[in-house]
């Protein structure tokens, strides 16, 4: 049963494991070839996977953050869609870690044109990855690429500001119910973190991190939110504010 | 031979150090972080290159050639591949050696970008996630607009190359 459940959760490891099972059952003498192909991609990835990894979350560490963050408002024009790009590319992390952290920018006042910057360039133009396409498709695929990614992007949060009030985002994400602090326990690692930097307000319970019934206005929250290695604690900022 | 497959690596443990030498919690609390991503993509990885090696060990390659690469039923070819990124969700890291292989296999370049420019930018999957954090008007109009500007760079690089 437990198998199960670990191959339904990994689908994409599912799928390659019964492509194998099927080539060895019905051309067993295929078997070479594939392991052999699948060994000299092994390799090329492998080459390079460390180093890009490493660079998304060094950049993410030594980045000045909160200055960037800073040049973001309403009249930021090009200046703020520029930063915006930046934050973007250098941001680590899948997509769904990009949309409370927009949010929150939102709230303190980011621009539509902004947020839409930031989601799109953290999925598309991240700076590692691009190590990655020119090792796999060649410099000039990821070249041609990246800029009409960046345009299109821009035409897009163009158009976006237009249609979109950044009111209306604020008010129709309104979750005024929810509790100013969340942890999504299926998201977290148990890396014991958050019960590090803010003991009042988190601790480990079976391996997870919990809410203590205490109080919720340690210091640390914030950077236990935002250090967080999974992104699964969730601050409501005008409540904690 | 061996040594050339680490040339990367010592880069990265290279740029680690004079990271260590600035910051040792800054440095240490990345490595975790890039520890901790490898860890959840690991079994992805696998998967993708399992596919890979049949994809060009046992498929032949007018096969692909013939679904992904011809221009009689390109237009076919490049919706199909646009709606399937737009649905999954695999990280791009794995998508490109995938979409590499594809290519070597006679797969045309606009029906390639078409399913890495819709997977990076439109998320279906996610759209839950996305309406609950800006509403529902901000989140369609951004993966409808990403939808199409996606389609249109993957025309505008079947052209080019």
């Amino acid at each position: 049963m437990r198998i199960v459940t670990f191959l339904r959760r990994r689908l994409l490891f599912s799928a390659g494991l019964g492509l194998y099972l099927l080539v060895a059952l019905i051309r067993p003498e295929m078997m070479g070839e594939v392991l052999r192909h699948t060994w000299i991609y092994f390799r090329e990835l492998f080459e390079i996977m460390p180093l890009i990894i490493l660079l998304a979350t060094t950049i993410d560490a030594w980045i000045p953050k909160a200055f960037v963050l800073g040049k973001l408002g309403k009249d930021a024009g090009w200046q703020g869609a520029f930063y915006a790009y930046v934050i973007g590319s250098i941001s680590a992390g899948p997509i769904y870690a990009a949309f409370p952290i927009v949010r929150l920018l939102m709230e303190k006042g980011a621009s539509v044109q902004s947020a839409v910057i930031i989601i799109s360039s953290w999925a598309v133009i991240k700076v590692p990855m691009l190590i990655n396409e020119v090792k796999f498709l060649g410099f000039p695929y990821m070249a041609i690429r990246w800029v009409l990614t960046i345009v299109a992007i821009g035409i897009m949060s163009a158009l976006m500001a237009r249609w979109v009030s950044r009111d209306q985002v604020v008010a129709a994400s309104d979750r005024s119910d929810d509790p100013p602090i969340q942890v999504d326990v299926s998201a977290c690692i148990g890396c014991g973190l958050c019960a590090r930097l803010a003991p009042d307000v988190f601790e480990m319970v079976a391996g997870k991190g919990r809410l203590t019934a205490g109080g919720m206005l340690h210091p640390g929250v914030h950077t236990a939110a935002e250090q967080c290695p999974s992104q699964a604690i969730r601050l409501h900022s005008r409540k904690m504010a | 031979m061996m040594l050339s497959m680490f040339k990367y690596w010592f880069l990265g443990i290279a740029g680690m150090a004079i990271s260590m030498r600035f910051s040792k919690e800054r440095t240490l609390r990345s490595f975790m972080k890039s520890r901790q991503m490898m860890g959840s993509m690991i079994f992805d990885i696998l998967g993708i290159l399992m596919i890979i090696g049949v994809l060009m060990a046992v498929v032949p390659m007018e096969t692909v050639t013939k679904a992904l690469g011809e221009s009689d039923h390109l237009a076919l070819a490049v919706a199909g591949s646009s709606l399937a990124g737009g649905i999954t969700i695999i990280p791009a890291f794995i998508a490109f050696p995938l979409i590499g292989a594809l290519r070597e296999q006679g797969a045309h370049v606009m029906v390639v970008t078409a399913f890495l420019t819709t997977l990076t930018m439109v998320g279906v999957a996610t759209l839950k996630l996305e309406i609950g954090e800006f509403g529902r008007r901000f989140a369609l109009m951004r993966n409808a607009l990403s939808f199409i500007l996606a389609l249109l760079i993957a025309i505008v690089m079947g052209v080019i190359l």
